[in-house]
């Protein structure tokens, strides 16, 4: 009931802005604030505060939204190749299926500066959060919500045995070994973020109902960090062939000492090389 | 008491020249179709020797027939536990080098070789590749101790054979042998049975023969290793186990099944007896030195009234009883006692008895007379001196008991000593007459034994009971309607359509 209560309040401040409408703030949250703030700084994507005034047209900026690579112009190229190409996962080019109301909403809430929405300032990351990041990565430590362990479907450089998880790499992700993934998704800050509501493919669904709690994603991007900063990816996934080989054949000498007296043949045996 | 009827069988070893035609006459009508060449329901092997397949009496290696466990009786092979362990692969069955590889030879190349100069000659071909082999076993490869001496002195019954005997038994113009023929022995306690996962194997309520229903059996080959007489067979091609069926279709048309039919030196009878089946699981579970006697206990009286108001009260057909006062069988291993079961302590009961051979001692001649034993005033020729040990033939078929075996050789031996007495009057009568008494016997038996022995007709030896199977298709059908559709017997009747 507090919480209906108080969503309540937030629609009724909103409503003072005629020209926002409260929708753009719900679906920023739910669709862009994992990868952009607006004047929180960059994080995966751009910092979108002031956009009103650096794009070309509100017209323009629900087309960039929809889709990066429909606009040609110059200042779309730049933020193409200041951000490598990355296209939001809720864009065409991504799969994305956004409609038009929605994506309109947003921009007007955007252009409006993102009124009502706050912007979380996150602890600095320590030591020990660290090892609590390794833990939860490798599945020592439960999520508090349920959620699975990363190195289901991902690994990283470090693991040993087998590696981690490959199935990260089944359902459209480029690469399930995550060392290089605090670089790739825009440093603690991005990560954090997309760790926080993560709009991946797979992830969305599963940690969209499991989020994970604020601490578990300092903590996660902390052993990330730490990660890419230490090693370099391994090539694991031929560990497991070179595994199942040894291990097969160590399995067939022990079956054979284990049933050492089994039942060979009888005649052989007994004439032997005389026959 | 719960009397039933058995089809059983007694082969007289002193009587088998070993010329196979047994063997022959079964494999010409069972066995010659694809898949089935290696089998042979009847094979006969010479003793001492590892028979077929090879060392088959080693159930330290085979593991078939049953033990007991506390106070239960167990399979030695399977178990329904421990099936699960062994369900996509079956331990402990022979390999086709314990049967040996069946070939035939390229006989065309007889008649399409190019002239030469030496004649022709028709490599042999093994039947399972189609390719030359060399041949190196077959199931009879160690016939009158030939093959190999490896073979001979491997036999498993030697165990309790002394080293000296055993010396003995291998030197020259000392070597001896006898023949040992065998068919599946149609157990009252059948180890092949018990142990099928798919219930394929039965006992015929009405005779005891023991079958493999063609359409149940799923290829487990259970009763391969369960038997311990290796007497079940798998066939390759179909995929089904098959053993002997007692020529069932021979025995319901009053014949006598093929290897009895065919036997040259006449050494079969066939009779059936009647046995409480109440018993059966106490009797095989009796401890080794007990299960001979145990056995004969279980086999009724057919002339006992009791016995015959029992078997009319559990369905046994009055003529079925009546065959069963007839029995050849009933004689030699009820009232004679002259015929013992094979290796009794594999506990299944078998049903196939054997008269153990009187093997010839060891002779001495003194101013050209040539006398049995060294000693030519014993009354019985001392059995320790026999070429082939008792202790040798005890393992055979008392479970190593030696009294009871020369208990066996003892009368067989006091009518031969009677009968000679009688005809050729070289011994006197007197001491033929002791030599009966020695040996617990009278001069009717003896009479008897000999007239059983050396005169039986055709009649006397096969007395087959009817079978009666009408009454057996009567529990599924009206027997006039199915006579009329499909004859009798189970065979399908035709039928319009795939």
């Amino acid at each position: 009931m507090a919480c209906a209560f108080l969503a309540f309040d937030a629609r009724e401040a909103l409503a003072q802005d005629a020209n926002v409408k409260a929708a753009g703030l719900d679906n920023f949250k739910k669709y862009c604030s994992s990868c952009h703030s607006i004047g929180g700084g960059k994080l995966v994507g751009p910092d979108l505060a002031g956009l009103k005034e650096r794009a070309p047209s509100r017209d323009w900026a629900i087309a960039f939204t929809k889709d990066p690579k429909s606009q040609n112009d110059a200042y779309s190229k730049k933020i193409r190749a200041d951000f490598n190409d990355v296209m939001s996962p809720q864009s065409k080019a991504a799969g994305g299926a956004l409609d038009d109301q929605t994506i309109a909403d947003i921009v007007d809430f955007i252009f409006a500066g993102g009124p009502g929405l706050a912007q979380k300032k996150l602890r600095t990351a320590t030591a020990a959060d660290i090892d609590t990041g390794r833990a939860i990565f490798m599945g020592e430590q439960r999520l508090t919500n349920g959620g699975p362990a990363c190195i289901s479907c991902h690994s990283i450089a470090g693991v040993t045995g087998l590696g981690g998880g490959t199935l990260a790499s089944q359902v459209g992700a480029k690469n399930p070994d995550l060392t290089a993934a605090f670089n790739r998704n825009g440093g603690e800050a991005g990560l954090r973020a997309a760790l926080g509501s993560p709009q991946f493919l797979v992830m969305a669904q599963v940690y969209g109902k499991q989020p994970m709690t604020e601490d578990e994603v300092i903590a996660l991007t902390a052993f990330l960090g730490d990660a890419s900063r230490k090693t370099e990816p391994d090539q694991r996934s031929d560990y497991l062939i070179i595994y199942g080989i040894v291990g097969a054949i160590a399995l067939l000498f022990a079956l054979d000492f284990i049933w050492i007296k089994r039942f060979r043949n009888v005649r052989k045996t007994l004439v032997g090389d005389q026959s | 008491m719960n009397v039933r009827s058995q089809v059983s069988m007694v082969f007289h070893l002193d009587k088998c020249i070993g010329c196979h035609t047994c063997s022959i006459a079964c494999k010409n009508i069972w066995t010659d179709r694809k898949g089935t060449e290696y089998m042979w329901f009847n094979n006969v092997e010479t003793k001492p020797g590892t028979g077929y397949p090879t060392q088959w009496e080693d159930q330290s290696k085979y593991r078939g027939g049953w033990e007991v466990s506390g106070s239960r009786l167990r399979l030695k092979s399977t178990g329904k536990a421990r099936i699960i362990t062994n369900i996509f692969h079956n331990p402990h069955l022979p390999t086709m080098d314990d049967y040996y590889e069946p070939w035939t030879y390229k006989y065309e190349d007889l008649f399409n070789a190019p002239a030469g100069t030496d004649q022709p000659t028709a490599l042999p071909i093994s039947k399972v590749t189609g390719e030359y082999i060399d041949i190196k076993a077959g199931p009879n490869w160690d016939d009158d101790l030939s093959g190999s001496p490896i073979y001979a002195a491997n036999d498993p019954n030697l165990k309790n054979v002394t080293e000296e005997q055993r010396q003995q038994l291998q030197a020259i113009e000392r070597l001896v042998f006898f023949y040992f023929p065998r068919i599946c022995n149609h157990c009252l306690n059948p180890a092949c049975v018990a142990s099928c996962p798919s219930g394929a194997l039965y006992k015929r309520g009405e005779d005891g023969i023991v079958l493999i229903n063609q359409k149940r059996c799923r290829a487990w080959r259970s009763c391969v290793a369960a038997c311990p007489y290796k007497k079940t067979y798998y066939n390759w091609s179909t995929g089904k186990s098959e053993k002997c069926l007692l020529c069932y279709p021979r025995l319901e048309t009053g014949q006598a099944p093929a290897c009895f039919h065919s036997c040259v030196g006449r050494i079969r009878y066939l009779g059936v007896l009647l046995y409480d089946a109440d018993k059966i699981e106490d009797i095989a579970k009796l401890p080794p030195e007990k299960l001979v006697e145990g056995q004969r206990d279980l086999i009724l009286d057919p002339n006992d009234p009791a016995v015959i108001e029992a078997a009319r009260k559990s369905g046994v057909h009055e003529s079925v009883i009546e065959s069963a006062q007839r029995s050849p069988i009933y004689q030699f291993v009820k009232v004679w006692k002259i015929a013992l079961p094979p290796h009794i302590e594999y506990r299944t009961l078998p049903m196939l008895y054997y008269v153990p051979p009187l093997l010839p001692v060891l002779g001495s001649s003194a101013n050209n007379i040539y006398e049995n034993g060294t000693n030519a005033e014993a009354i019985f020729h001392p059995f320790d001196e026999t070429r082939v040990p008792i202790s040798y033939l005890a393992s055979l078929f008392t479970v190593g008991d030696e009294a009871k075996m020369r208990y066996v050789l003892r009368k067989l031996m006091a009518v031969r000593t009677f009968k000679r007495a009688e005809t050729v009057g070289d011994i006197p009568m007197a001491v033929a007459l002791e030599a009966l008494k020695l040996a617990d016997t009278t001069e009717a038996e003896a009479e008897e034994i000999y007239r059983m022995t050396a005169l039986p007709t055709f009649a006397q030896r096969f007395v087959i009971p009817p079978m009666h199977r009408e009454e057996a298709i009567e529990a599924f059908k009206d027997p006039q309607d199915h006579k009329r559709a499909a004859g009798f017997g189970f065979m399908d009747a035709p039928k319009r359509g795939l």
